[in-house]
């Protein structure tokens, strides 16, 4: 398990432990965080499972790949710290982490 | 030809064989001819899975359409799709011979040349754009639906999953209904073309790109320069490499968004009320949640797969224990992804509760299919407007729908029913 600290559109910030090897998405919806819609389940094909993540996390994340790129593209609220929750697994690295759900499109 | 009649055919000719080139080992051969698949009648995905027994290579030659390996597993399709250098786009329908008349931009293109033209697609594509005209399919699935609602019963396939695909396309091309018929017929010939012989169905297929082409050609002159806010006039007023698209790639990339508008979601949605027909848990776990059912496009892209195509090889290699010629064909069925039991325990079932579901029903790479998000909207839509106003259905006792086999597959004759309040 690994702590993660998610923060809601209303600006509400909850601490859930993550299972590692599962994906943030999963651990977010897992937490019961339903306005995270993650409508594709996690094949980087909906662009639903949009967050910002805290700067100084960013560069411990994988690399944005073509297709996760494409899609965030597509999002009016994209910002440098955008991400696809469903492409980030978790583990030891993220303990802490800290990040927020992107407006809905 | 009808299909129905095409298919009495297929069964009573003996299909054109090829002779098996001297680097396909006799142990990889199997008899599979992909427009006439053995135990169709029971089912498209049923009969593609017979392909996919315990102990088969994972590349496997068939002499039928031409001669052509095929993909029979999931992991094997997603290397094939995601590997342009090794796999190209330069052919990619089958029989090869129909392939090499497809004319349809840029899905046979490789990147680099494919980046700009797929940006081009993706600008009328993209869930941004999805989200802008999703009231407008909205309308047309409940008028559609509203229609058929008080009748209590209804042929699923003819009278909504024909039509609704195809009149949300017409819509936002902004195309009139009435060219439906004609267009639909040219999708079939480039999809299912009729013939017995690599070369019959190569002029089948041929006469339906030009059938395309003509039909586009017009519109696109019309068009161009034009400020309209339909799919085609953003698609040919916007540039390729700094240039304006020019006319020959405008009527090859405009003929593929009507291909593919109007023959896949077409057969895809059929292949879901099917299903919930005879599993009425699932349905009605749908109806009750809201939030499950828009989640639950994923899992039915997984469970229903409906493409095959094919990847041509670039260049002489090793791969999967045989030797590949440039020059070979390998279909890829989707099928073959969503189904594979060790990717997706229990494959049959539609687990709405399913986690890292794994399929390539809509290809993957570079030409991953650009329209994935108009049919994610347009699964979703037609089954909250459906479970809205029919929330309990069943097959006719006597329904016997008939499948069909082809790049993409089909199904007709789905008769429902259901309980109407008098």
């Amino acid at each position: 398990m690994t702590q993660i600290n998610v923060t809601t559109r209303e600006g509400v910030r909850r601490q859930i432990d993550a299972k590692n090897g599962w994906s943030l998405m999963e651990s977010i919806r897992g937490a019961g965080l339903e306005e995270l819609l993650a409508l594709c389940g996690g094949n980087c094909s909906c662009a639903t499972c949009h967050v910002y993540i805290a700067e100084d996390y960013l560069s411990r994340l994988p690399p944005i790949s073509v297709e996760e790129d494409e899609l965030l593209e597509s999002s009016e609220h994209r910002t440098k710290m955008s991400r696809l929750a469903c492409q980030i697994k978790v583990d030891d690295n993220l303990a802490d982490i800290d990040l927020r759900i992107a407006p809905e499109d | 030809m009808s299909e129905a009649l095409q298919s009495e055919v297929v069964e009573t000719i003996s299909r054109v064989r090829a002779p098996r080139p001297d680097h396909v080992p006799p142990d990889r051969v199997r008899d599979i001819d992909m427009y006439a698949l053995k135990g169709i009648e029971e089912g498209f995905h049923e009969a593609w899975k017979r392909v996919q027994q315990p102990g088969v290579p994972e590349l496997i030659w068939t002499p039928f359409t031409g001669g052509h390996w095929i993909a029979t597993n999931g992991e094997t399709i997603r290397e094939i799709y995601t590997d342009p250098e090794r796999f190209s786009s330069e052919v990619i329908f089958l029989p090869k011979e129909a392939g090499e008349k497809y004319e349809m931009v840029p899905t046979r293109m490789d990147p680099p040349e494919h980046t700009p033209y797929r940006k081009t697609l993706d600008k009328g594509l993209n869930p941004a754009q999805m989200r802008k005209v999703e009231d407008k399919v909205r309308a047309v699935a409940a008028e559609l639906i509203e229609a058929l609602a008080s009748r209590g019963e209804c042929d699923y396939s003819a009278e909504y999953a024909k039509v609704f695909p195809v009149r949300v396309f017409m819509a936002l091309a902004d195309l009139p209904m009435e060219d439906v018929p004609l267009l639909s017929q040219f999708a079939t010939q480039m999809t299912r073309p009729d013939g017995e012989t690599p070369e019959e169905m190569a002029a089948s297929l041929d006469a339906a790109n030009r059938g395309f082409f003509e039909y586009v050609d017009p519109i696109i002159r019309d068009r161009t320069g034009g400020s309209g806010d339909d799919m085609i006039t953003l698609m040919v007023n916007t540039e390729i490499n700094g240039q304006p698209i020019t006319h020959d790639k405008a009527l090859g990339l405009i003929s593929l968004l009507l291909l593919a508008g109007l023959d896949t979601v077409v057969n895809f949605l059929s292949f879901i009320m099917i299903y919930l027909a005879q599993h009425p848990e699932v349905t009605a776990e749908l109806h009750s949640d809201p939030l499950k059912l828009m989640r639950s496009a994923e899992e039915m892209f997984r469970r229903f797969p409906v493409v095959s195509e094919a990847r041509m090889v670039a260049k002489d290699i090793s791969f999967k224990g045989v030797q590949l010629k440039r020059g070979d064909m390998i279909l890829v069925p989707t099928a073959l992804h969503g189904l594979d039991d060790s990717l997706n325990p229990n494959p049959w079932k539609l687990d709405l509760e399913r986690r890292g579901m794994s399929h390539s029903t809509f290809g993957g790479g570079p030409h991953r299919c650009a329209g994935m998000h108009l049919a994610r909207m347009e699964t979703i839509v037609s089954l909250e407007e459906w479970l809205k106003r029919i929330p309990e259905f069943s097959l006719r006792v006597d329904a016997k729908p008939t499948y069909f086999s082809g790049i993409v597959a089909a199904v007709q004759n789905v008769p429902l029913v259901w309980p109407v309040k008098s």
